[in-house]
């Protein structure tokens, strides 16, 4: 009975049980005690009042139309010009052109020159491994003979 | 509970939607004139200071203009124009308090510690405080939902179904939060009473 009696002093149940209620609290003065207890703190939280003081719904409604028509005016004030899109394709087809011609122009030299910069560094490069791995006699010999000499 | 009629004459709520939509600004004044009172009184219940609720209350109904060619009229104007006012609320707590956790961080080190709030009554002043300034305090210590909520029903005076339309949520939700908010609204209470000797 108590869960319902909020909804009961809200307006909210059903005929019957709204009826239950009522034959019900004159013969539970816990019951009548809840229900004044919360319309007491209602209120006091929230006391009956028609409109908010100091509030001008004229001015109020001045204000907002105000911002709104600035929203709107912002809005309408193009950032750039707008370019239509077939305006704008012919010279991105024109770009994608050049940057594809420069490509196989250069492409054609620039990676035969390429190939002999790798070519030449791979030769450099196996000559300087080669000395490395194999040391030549005369080499050895010296480094003997400078040892012989210090003795 | 919600004035769909012609509150104080003039032409009816759904016409002056319709030609909101299209695009008719006087109507749509007038709508702004017609809700503002109660919009701005639920902001100003839950923001509890003049101007964040005059913010609050006017980026409702700028957002409303925004997206009122969408407005479908499943619900009415009213909840509409609320649920956006209530989610307007909660931007400006979230601002509200980021900015009192930024305020706390930039504190010098000897101020650690001090509260944001204003320096606490004494005794004396507490038995002098008016009770609305008292309801106001406590109101103040709900959390933001159940402020909201409670506001809705016992200052605004809807219904459950309209509280669920302007929650998005169920009615067997509106009344588990309604309970809840209530009961936690009776603990502040007492414990505001017990310490302020009210």
């Amino acid at each position: 009975m108590r869960a319902a009696l909020d909804e009961f002093r809200d307006g909210e149940l059903e005929a019957a049980e709204r009826s239950e209620i009522e034959a019900h609290l004159p013969s539970c003065p816990g019951c009548r005690e809840e229900i004044e207890g919360a319309r007491r703190a209602a209120f006091l939280f929230f006391p009956p009042a028609a409109e908010p003081a100091g509030f001008d719904a004229e001015r109020f409604s001045r204000l907002v139309m105000a911002r709104i028509a600035e929203e709107e005016a912002d809005r309408l004030v193009p950032s750039r010009p707008a370019i239509p899109w077939r305006r704008r394709l012919v010279p991105a087809m024109a770009f994608v052109a050049a940057a594809l011609a420069l490509w196989v122009r250069w492409g054609s030299s620039g990676r035969e020159s390429l190939a002999a910069d790798i070519l030449s560094r791979q030769r450099g490069g196996a000559m300087v491994l080669d000395w490395m791995e194999e040391p030549t006699d005369s080499g050895v010999e010296d480094l003997e003979s400078a040892a012989l000499a210090q003795r | 509970m919600i004035e769909a009629g012609t509150p104080g004459g003039g032409p009816p709520e759904a016409e002056l939607v319709l030609r909101a939509a299209d695009g008719d600004r006087e109507a749509y004044a007038a709508l702004v004139r017609r809700h503002s009172p109660r919009v701005y009184s639920l902001c100003a219940s839950m923001l509890r200071r003049r101007e964040d609720a005059q913010d609050a209350a006017q980026e409702a109904f700028v957002k409303a203009w925004r997206s009122i060619r969408h407005f479908r009229g499943g619900s009415s104007f009213a909840t509409w124009i609320y649920r956006i006012a209530a989610n307007a609320c909660r931007d400006s707590l979230r601002r509200r308090s980021r900015a009192q956790a930024e305020a706390i961080d930039t504190r010098r080190p000897g101020e650690q510690g001090r509260s944001l709030e204003p320096a606490a009554k004494t005794t004396d002043e507490s038995t002098r405080i008016e009770d609305a300034d008292a309801a106001a305090k406590i109101l103040g210590r709900l959390s933001p939902d159940h402020r909201l909520i409670l506001i809705l029903r016992e200052a605004q005076g809807f219904n459950y179904g309209e509280i669920a339309q302007i929650l998005d949520c169920s009615v067997d939700a509106v009344k588990g939060r309604l309970k809840r908010a209530r009961r936690q609204l009776n603990e502040k209470l007492r414990h505001f009473s017990a310490r302020e000797g009210v």
